[in-house]
């Protein structure tokens, strides 16, 4: 116990080193079958949201509804991506897929993640959780649960990106 | 601690050498401790730090049970390092030594996850490699280790590798895995094609082993407003004790508490069945109808020579956007289940029926309200539920719920909480009295025995 307790006290001191998550070498799928890493997201150009959700979450399902249906205003004024990764099994992985077109989530990307590789690289607890990137690929906000109305929180920080 | 002691100073060694090379260092926290009536408490924790420096990386997941949480195994208490891996990646290969997961195909032939709900870990500790030529023409893995049990190893080892080639639209993988224990092989193989053009995708795998087989077929349509997905599974003789072939339950997965009081597992003796979801949105309407059937294969069953009914379920719900503010979901599931997998002809049915709304006040208040209901002949009868949760948006929301059984237990089950968000930070405190239960996910279930207590979770990451 001591031992664990002293070790985490060392690392807690490296303090300079912490950083966000650096999953780029993470294989995901696209829709149609294609393998992506998450290294390509950074375009030098727009910031960029990662969304992670799953079909019977709820709350996460609600998260993406309310941006989806401001997304063309918040992009007037700043351009940005909403990368919607599913975290869904192979069961479900075709349901999600159809929700997602039917769901009129036009604007986003969407990657499958079915073993959850990128949910374990990023150290994602619980859904949903949204991490927004700046046009380098630095994590400035991160977000865990939803309530109606943080996605406001959102919009803020990205305008702080223009 | 035996097992804690050397991974420890060895990751710190690790980073204090590449350090200054400006690494970086990553994590996550997961806590949750129940005092329970009775003055018995449970608690899991898990530590999760991971490291990177260019092409290198090395992790550790330490977890700590000084009493597992009521329904997670005893064998799970005290300390471990039991995920903790070396790994090099580079653009077209990587190796990794150590702890990891993977999966193949689908997962029927071989998948390693972790699901810390139901207490599941069957990360591979061996060796991996993986490569893959430019423009993913061709890629592959191999893999051998042995699967963890509780905080070590199981004493037996997996070995298997896959080789995916895309042309085009068309991927054709093929894997083997063998499963050796006691000197014992168990060897199996997987055959898979997967298509996408336009709209439609479909994909089709085959596994076979030593006195069993699976074969599934999904097929899915998605255009903007209708959307539709069918999927097919016959298996016969998947039974695997090493839980290293996933077999999920081929039917809807609920969201609603009272619809998933009584949840169907896989029939790995031998089921056929299929499960299917139509989607479609007009204007601020949006419909789902969902549903599944499954029967046992007459060879799985004793004295029957005719499939019989495991499970079917038809579900439908309709969300209506009435305002900016207002919202409303209507719910209806009919389920049927046979709890002795059609090896009797007795089957439980239920019809759930829910209402559920979200009132925003403003940018900031809102409030959700649930109505439930079940009706049922069997088991315990009728039950009805009612949810009401508070939203403080960016930070807070509060909840309380009850689900109360009138058609026989007359027993309330009952919970209030309340939960605070702040960026990677979340904590959540809950009282209530929960009901036993199974808890399943992706075809496995644990046991959840009826409890009153309160429950802190934390959760942050970095």
């Amino acid at each position: 116990m001591k031992q664990l307790f002293c070790s985490l006290l060392m690392i807690l001191c490296l303090g300079g080193m912490l950083r966000a998550q650096d999953p780029s070498a993470v294989k995901l799928q696209t829709l149609d079958g294609k393998t992506v890493t998450p290294a390509t997201w950074a375009d030098g150009k727009t910031p960029y949201v990662v969304s992670f959700w799953f079909v019977t979450c709820k709350y996460c399902i609600e998260e993406m509804d309310a941006v989806s249906e401001v997304f063309d205003d918040w992009y007037a004024e700043v351009p940005f991506r909403f990368i919607a990764v599913n975290t869904d099994d192979s069961r479900s992985l075709s349901r999600a897929r159809a929700m997602a077109a039917s769901r009129g989530w036009d604007s986003f990307q969407f990657i499958y993640d079915t073993n959850r590789a990128l949910v374990r690289a990023m150290n994602v607890v619980s859904m949903p959780h949204v991490f927004l990137y700046d046009r380098n690929g630095k994590l400035v906000y991160t977000h865990v649960g939803y309530a109606p109305g943080d996605e406001l929180l959102l919009l803020k920080e990205l305008k702080k990106l223009k | 601690m035996r097992i804690l002691s050397p991974a420890i100073p060895v990751f710190m060694l690790l980073i204090s050498f590449t350090g200054r090379a400006q690494g970086v260092l990553s994590g996550g926290i997961e806590s949750q401790t129940a005092l329970y009536r009775g003055g018995s408490f449970g608690s899991n924790n898990y530590l999760k730090l991971d490291y990177l420096n260019g092409r290198f990386s090395a992790g550790m997941q330490v977890e700590y049970y000084p009493e597992p949480l009521l329904g997670y195994d005893l064998n799970l208490k005290g300390f471990g390092v039991p995920g903790k891996y070396l790994a090099w990646t580079e653009e077209n290969w990587s190796l990794t030594a150590g702890d990891f997961y993977d999966q193949f195909g689908t997962g029927v032939i071989f998948r390693s996850w972790e699901d810390r709900t139901l207490g599941w870990n069957n990360s591979v500790g061996g060796g991996r490699a993986t490569f893959r030529t430019t423009g993913d023409r061709l890629s592959g893995k191999i893999l051998y280790g042995a699967p963890r049990r509780f905080l070590g190893y199981a004493p037996r080892q997996v070995a298997g590798g896959e080789v995916t080639v895309r042309i085009g639209p068309v991927s054709v993988s093929a894997a083997v895995v063998d499963r050796i224990e006691e000197r014992q092989s168990d060897l199996s193989s997987m055959l898979a094609l997967s298509w996408g053009g336009g709209p439609f995708t479909l994909s089709a795998e085959y596994v076979g082993k030593k006195g069993g087989h699976a074969e599934t077929a999904v097929l899915g349509f998605a255009d903007r407003g209708i959307s539709a997905s069918m999927t097919f599974r016959r298996l016969e003789g998947m039974l695997d004790r090493t839980g290293m072939n996933y077999l999920p339950a081929l039917c809807q997965q609920q969201v609603y508490m009272l619809a998933t009081l009584n949840p169907y597992t896989t029939f790995a003796d031998g089921e056929i069945g299929g499960m299917g979801d139509l989607f479609y949105r007009f204007k601020t309407w949006k419909f789902h109808v969902g549903g599944s059937m499954i029967y046992a294969l007459p060879s799985a069953l004793v004295g029957h020579d005719t499939r019989r009914l495991c499970y079917r379920d038809i579900n439908i719900d309709v969300e209506k956007k009435w305002s900016r503010k207002f919202k409303t979901v209507a719910f209806v599931s009919i389920q049927e289940n046979s709890p002795s997998h059609g090896q009797r002809k007795a089957t439980n049915a239920q019809n759930v029926f829910v209402l559920d709304g979200l009132y925003k006040f403003n940018s900031r208040y809102s409030l959700r309200a649930q109505l439930q209901y079940l009706y049922s002949e069997e088991l315990t009868k009728d039950w009805m539920a009612a949810m009401l949760e508070a939203g403080f948006a960016p930070h807070w929301s509060v909840h309380i719920s009850d689900m109360y059984n009138h058609g026989d237990t007359r027993e309330h089950y009952y919970e209030a909480g309340v939960t605070y968000a702040w960026n990677a930070l979340q904590v959540a405190l809950s009282y209530g009295h929960q009901r036993a239960g199974y808890v399943c996910s992706g075809g496995v279930c644990r046991w959840q025995p009826e409890y009153t207590g309160g429950i802190l979770r934390l959760s942050y990451n970095f």
